[in-house]
């Protein structure tokens, strides 16, 4: 986008924008070339520095063209359309703003490049989220494309419900991301820079889901009641107001108002809350000296990790992996919050499977599909972290591939899938949802599903060193495959309810489908080694 | 006019006392070398004058302006070199000094013609458009230098400066420092390396556990000191042992 645009919005945000564009362009470049450096590197496997922001992009592509289909049917009932609109677009929006929020706002870069020149908190929070709204629009785009066209062609009025949508939209996008900013930024004043990111990484995840998860749920039924209620309230969020098109033909004073009030506060909101965050907070000038005398809570790990990591190998890697939970609080936080998400999964949807005619296969199928996303998330994690300094490869000693991916997909069960399962298995038990002679099915198909999506993770990007910056984030090849996991949720999901949960022989097929996909990707994963080496550890070939 | 005043400045991590209570006054014109053993607080000192840090309590001033409540003001007053020398490493030379022009407010025409002449004055040319990721440290040193000298800042701070640079640089940045303070500057040059710091400062601050221990010529310290030789002085003032002769294999246990 150009100056002549952003100027205006830079400035009603209380920046100067020749300072603050010429900062974001530095930014925006730095960015670039680091990823290309680490493809360059060749610790990105297989795919190319952008193969997960296109997955991403082609994922939210796919979804839109649904959207766009059930957009079309519901043409005639402007506000459902609508809200499924906004619903959709602000879920890609909002997975894309959490994502990038905190290693944009809270990454610590900035600070030691240049921390003494006189840039200012606000110019650099300004800088920095307008790298995030980028990826936000490019975001909110892919998801809504689809869906745009078929309003200028099929909407009641044609054009200018598809217009008036695409403005709603776009707004829609920037308030949420200026809103995500400024709730980050806030909680650095709040509590300080260091522990807003290792909060932030902890929770990140679990708050993602819970959001999405109440905003499915709750959403369509606010829309439901507010409509019935006069559509006053709904009015108020501008997307809904631009996109029920045609459905305020006629609208009352209090719709009017409302849209009124929603637009002056999407304007307001985000401009008064980059001006006031861009004062200096208790968070903005911090050392990362801390505290020479530290607790380590991860030695009990220690003696968890030791039957799965043996060998001197083996006790190396567990040491790093120690240092890194320390370290790197997402990784600590998806190993600690996924099991508590299923587990609080089962204490939600518990009696509803228990009642079910097959609460076994029902609890398997869909734990195979929590697992399986627990598979993939787990090699972004790892090549995703935030600050070890230490690589795990040539510091474990480690030379040879197959050992490493061995060492590699131990750690990974250890780290996840034992405990979780292990966790699970009780509370079924106690709960007498599964007979215990069910037990090893409902557990050892998740278990499968783990292990093929660990291996595929493995099978693109193998290499997975302790030592990513947070920067480098949406360039590996894991997120990829993260992505790509999220489209055939769905296919998983049906089959789930087609066939696990109805037919007797479902688990046993889906156990022999799983196994035998997980012997092939096994087999191409050792013939790739083979053929290849391994990037990162074996040398590379011209 | 005092160019930095240091009152009772103090900084702690959690239950670490880096720098405490320190008391100091440096003139306009002068090349003051900081001198302390390893975690003696030099660096937190520099970052607190830089604004990097906050004091804990106490404050200082740059050029007459609150570390703590002029915040914009002192780093438009200062030239800063940090010991870790961070750079952006996707960016070239040129794109790393055209930001720091535009942020100090310069014309970045005008800042690219100073810069290119202070990086010829040490013999770094012809790499401009090269990405910082492929500079040696000494390179690197160099385009960070340049930045800090690049706004013409009344105050310079250099934390190892010459680390990483050949010797030639060497020479040449320590001339410059020195015709930087004859012109009125006010540089503070933290290192290690004691010869070096004798040879081009004409005084000392030495500080000790976050403590001022000494500040003055250094000639008057020698002097005190009946003429020993600066390493010697520097290690009797922070109470340490040269440590006398110990052998490798006492060290590796008695066993080798």
């Amino acid at each position: 986008m150009s100056a002549r645009w952003l100027g205006p919005l830079v400035r009603l945000a209380g920046g100067d924008p020749v300072r603050v564009l010429g900062l974001a362009r530095a930014l925006r470049r730095e960015a670039q070339v680091q990823l290309q450096l680490a493809h360059e590197a060749g610790t990105g496997g297989r795919l190319g520095p952008d193969a997960g922001r296109w997955v991403m992009l082609g994922v939210l592509g796919a979804m839109s063209i649904a959207v766009a289909a059930a957009v079309g049917a519901l043409r005639e009932r402007a506000w459902v359309a609508a809200s499924l609109l906004v619903l959709c677009q602000g879920g890609a929006v909002f997975l894309t703003a959490a994502r990038d929020a905190v290693p944009l706002i809270l990454g610590q870069e900035d600070r030691r490049v240049l921390g003494w020149w006189p840039v200012s908190e606000r110019e650099l929070l300004l800088a920095r989220s307008g790298l995030l709204l980028r990826a936000v629009l490019e975001a909110s785009a892919a998801m809504t494309a689809a869906p745009l066209v078929v309003l200028l062609v099929a909407g009641a009025p044609p054009v200018a419900a598809g217009l008036g949508t695409l403005v709603g939209l776009g707004l829609h996008a920037v308030v949420l991301a200026a809103v995500l900013a400024i709730l980050v930024q806030g909680l650095a004043r709040l509590i300080g820079r260091a522990r807003a990111r290792r909060l932030v990484e902890v929770a990140g995840t679990l708050l993602i889901v819970i959001v999405i998860n109440l905003a499915a749920r709750r959403l369509g039924t606010l829309a439901g009641e507010s409509r019935l209620a006069g559509g006053w309230a709904l009015a108020a969020v501008p997307t809904a107001w631009f996109g029920a098109w045609g459905a305020l033909a006629q609208p009352g004073w209090p719709e009017v108002a409302a849209a009124g009030m929603g637009l002056a506060a999407a304007i307001a909101v985000p401009a008064w809350g980059l001006r006031a965050l861009g004062s200096r907070g208790r968070g903005d000038r911090e050392s990362t000296a801390r505290s020479r005398r530290a607790v380590d809570w991860t030695r009990p790990l220690g003696w968890w990790l030791a039957p799965w990591l043996r060998g001197r190998d083996g006790r190396a890697l567990g040491l790093l992996a120690r240092a890194h939970l320390r370290e790197d609080w997402r990784l600590t936080g998806g190993v600690l919050f996924l099991p508590v998400l299923l587990l609080a999964y089962l204490a939600v949807s518990g009696d509803r499977l228990a009642g079910a005619t097959a609460g076994t296969e029902a609890i398997a199928g869909r734990l195979a599909l929590w697992m399986a996303l627990l598979g993939a998330s787990l090699g972004g994690a790892f090549t995703c972290s935030s600050e070890a300094a230490a690589a795990w490869l040539p510091a474990g000693g480690v030379g040879d591939p197959r050992r490493l991916l061995s060492l590699e997909r131990r750690l990974a069960r250890a780290l996840l899938p034992a405990p979780a399962l292990l966790a699970i298995g009780i509370a079924l038990w106690a709960a007498d949802l599964v007979r215990p002679a069910d037990l090893p099915a409902v557990l050892g198909i998740p278990w499968l599903a783990f292990e093929l999506t660990l291996t595929l993770t493995q099978l693109v990007g193998p290499a997975a060193p302790f030592s990513r910056a947070w920067r480098r984030d949406g360039g590996g090849a894991n997120r990829a495959v993260f992505w790509l996991l999220l489209l055939v949720a769905p296919a998983c999901l049906v089959w789930n309810a087609l066939v696990i949960a109805r037919t007797r022989w479902g688990l046993a097929l889906t156990a022999a489908l799983l196994a035998g996909s997980l012997a092939g990707v096994r087999w191409s994963l050792a013939r790739r080694i083979g053929r290849h080496g391994l990037p990162g550890l074996s040398p590379r070939r011209a | 006019m005092m160019m930095l005043e240091l009152a009772g400045l103090r900084r702690c991590f959690d239950d670490v006392v880096a720098v405490d209570r320190l008391d100091l006054a440096l003139p306009a014109g002068c090349l003051v070398g900081l001198l302390g053993a390893n975690g003696a607080g030099k660096t937190t000192t520099l970052d607190l004058l830089a604004t990097l840090l906050a004091p804990t309590a106490g404050t200082a001033r740059v050029a007459g302006h609150d570390i703590r409540t002029e915040v914009m003001a002192v780093r438009r007053k200062l030239g800063y070199v940090p010991e870790h020398g961070a750079v952006y490493e996707g960016l070239t030379a040129r794109e790393y000094l055209e930001l720091a022009a535009l942020l100090h407010d310069l014309d970045p025409q005008v800042g690219l013609g100073r810069a290119e002449r202070i990086l010829a004055h040490f013999a770094l040319t012809g790499v401009l458009d090269d990405r910082l990721a492929s500079f040696s440290k000494g390179m690197r040193r160099k385009v960070l230098v340049t930045a800090a000298l690049l706004h013409d800042p009344p105050v310079l701070l250099l934390d190892e400066p010459m680390d990483g640079l050949d010797v030639a640089s060497q020479r040449r940045l320590a001339d410059l420092l020195v015709q930087l303070a004859a012109g009125g500057k006010t540089v503070v040059y933290s290192s290690h390396v004691l010869q070096q710091v004798e040879e081009i400062c004409q005084r000392l601050v030495l500080i000790h556990e976050g403590r001022l221990l000494w500040h003055g010529e250094v000639a008057d310290l020698r002097r005190e000191h009946g003429g020993a030789p600066l390493t010697d002085i520097f290690l009797r003032m922070t109470h340490q042992d040269s440590g006398s002769t110990v052998a490798w294999a006492d060290l590796l246990g008695g066993g080798a």
